[in-house]
């Protein structure tokens, strides 16, 4: 690259890096177009960088409507849906109110997708939708109660907190299903980097998987499985540590239990409103039994 | 268009289906969709980003300040959606190597010829391809440019970087452009 002499503008090729791109869009202010066009008339190298940039910008213009592609109609349907919904983050609700009317909720129409409509997307892929943002308040909530109530024990603090991000994800992801168990642990490893073991569905046990998702709590590395048993709503939150001893603990708030323990350098949280009785407890042994 | 600053009393519904605020703002679902693909290049992970950028957007309505751009707002939302997205997925954020990509700018400065035809005589698909190709803080920077048409300093409050920067990414990210597309007409001829 050329470096200025005595005689021609004071400006090198480095200085004039900063200027082409408000120069190229008409923007530059007439003291900066006159150094470049001094330098681009001396320097054919800037000459050639300053129309390959023009040529690049203009050919982008030119190009913006196909390059911009059109968003899916479920897509749409479903952000249209959020603000006719009223979705808000309820400022200024308390801990307890708010657990309270996340529960209340429950039994509200969920949040679903438009799957019987014509806009309906195919489903592509096992993993479902990761919903953080829908979870901020509940996350802000969690973290709420765990104060509000000293909550500083571990096993009270993770109950608490997947217990909301359970009650609240199965509203986001109602109607989702899948069959295949594997297909989605290998998907999931694919796409984060650790293993999970997803117990499959069982007809005898009246367990139907209906899918994975990055759950936002917990600094966002925790899968979730989502399952229906006997009808209602069931989790198993995978962390990818070892948090707690081998041993099943049970925790019982807010009409719902959870089960958690560590094995394999994973620790499992499973989260159900069914009571704490013998076929709660055959789940968690098939869980045990088949999660990695 | 200019909006009123709302206060949404605890517990109340965030701007319903028929507000102006709403209808701008599902206007922008296909430019953000578009962006969205461009960062996560991922038709699922860029209609998660949407989704979410929306959710947000809407309970967050009552501080979209007006007299300001809605969809600079909005777009600021998707961009810092997808920091915390790649965060929490573990993945490297948006690195650039400075030296690398400067050298090779310059070892392509060295080469190019002049070429005005780009314009009329590029595919979608081609461009599409070398977008691409971008380092993602290149491509990013000329996506909200030149497509997106926002300017320098609302493009530095988006991505998080002084205008200076943004300014140098557009330029090296335009010339990255124009030489991979040389590449391609150099290919098919």
């Amino acid at each position: 690259m050329n470096e200025p002499r005595p005689g021609e503008p004071v400006c090198s090729c480095r200085d004039l890096e900063p200027l082409l791109a408000a120069y190229v869009d008409g923007e530059a202010p007439a003291c900066d177009r006159d150094k470049v066009r001094a330098h681009v008339e001396a320097c054919p190298c800037c000459r050639d960088r300053l129309t390959g940039e023009r040529a690049a910008r203009e050919a982008l213009r030119a190009h913006r409507g196909g390059l911009r592609p059109s968003a899916p109609d479920a897509l749409k349907a479903r952000c249209a849906s959020f603000a006719a919904r009223g979705e808000t983050a309820e400022p200024g609700v308390t801990a307890e109110q708010g657990v309270a009317s996340a529960f209340r909720r429950k039994d509200a129409p969920p949040l679903r997708r438009t799957d019987s409509s014509a806009a309906a997307r195919p489903r592509r892929h096992l993993l479902l939708r990761w919903a953080p943002l829908s979870l901020a308040a509940t996350l802000l909530l969690a973290v709420g109660v765990v104060f509000g109530f000293g909550l500083t024990n571990k096993v009270q603090a993770l109950a608490f907190q997947t217990t909301i991000d359970h009650v609240k994800c199965f509203r986001l992801n109602a109607g989702a299903h899948t069959d295949d168990a594997a297909d989605a642990a290998g998907q999931w490893q694919s796409r984060f980097g650790w293993k999970i073991g997803v117990p499959a569905s069982s007809r005898d046990a009246q367990l139907e998987l209906r899918g994975v998702r990055r759950c936002g709590v917990l600094d966002g590395r925790v899968a979730h499985i989502m399952y229906s048993w006997m009808g209602e709503p069931l989790s198993v939150y995978v962390l990818p540590k070892q948090a707690l001893g081998p041993a099943t603990q049970f925790v019982s708030r807010f009409r719902h239990n959870s089960v958690m323990w560590s094995q394999n350098d994973r620790t499992y949280i499973m989260v159900t409103s069914h009571r704490h009785d013998p076929a709660l407890a055959q789940m968690v042994a098939y869980v045990r039994s088949t999660a990695y | 268009m200019v909006f009123r600053r709302r206060s949404i009393p605890a517990g109340a519904a965030a701007p319903g289906a028929d507000d102006p605020f709403t209808q701008e703002a599902l206007s922008y679902v296909d430019s953000l969709y578009g962006t969205a693909l461009r960062l996560t290049r991922r038709p699922s992970d860029a209609e998660d980003l949407v989704q979410d950028t929306y959710l947000k957007a809407f309970r967050a309505a009552d501080q979209f300040e007006r007299g300001t751009n809605l969809k600079a707002w909005l777009f600021t939302i998707l961009h810092n959606t997808f920091r915390n997205m790649r965060r929490h997925d573990g993945r490297n954020p948006v690195e650039v190597d400075s030296e690398t990509v400067e050298q090779a700018v310059d070892a392509a400065g060295t080469q190019q010829t002049p070429e005005q035809l780009l314009t009329r005589a590029t595919l979608d698909a081609d461009l599409q391809a070398a977008l691409d190709e971008l380092p993602d803080a290149f491509r990013q920077a000329v996506w909200l440019r030149d497509v997106e048409e926002f300017t320098y300093a609302e493009i530095a409050a988006m991505i998080g970087v002084p205008i200076g920067t943004v300014m140098s990414r557009i330029s090296r990210g335009r010339r990255m452009l124009f030489e991979r597309l040389s590449k391609v007409k150099a290919g098919a001829a």
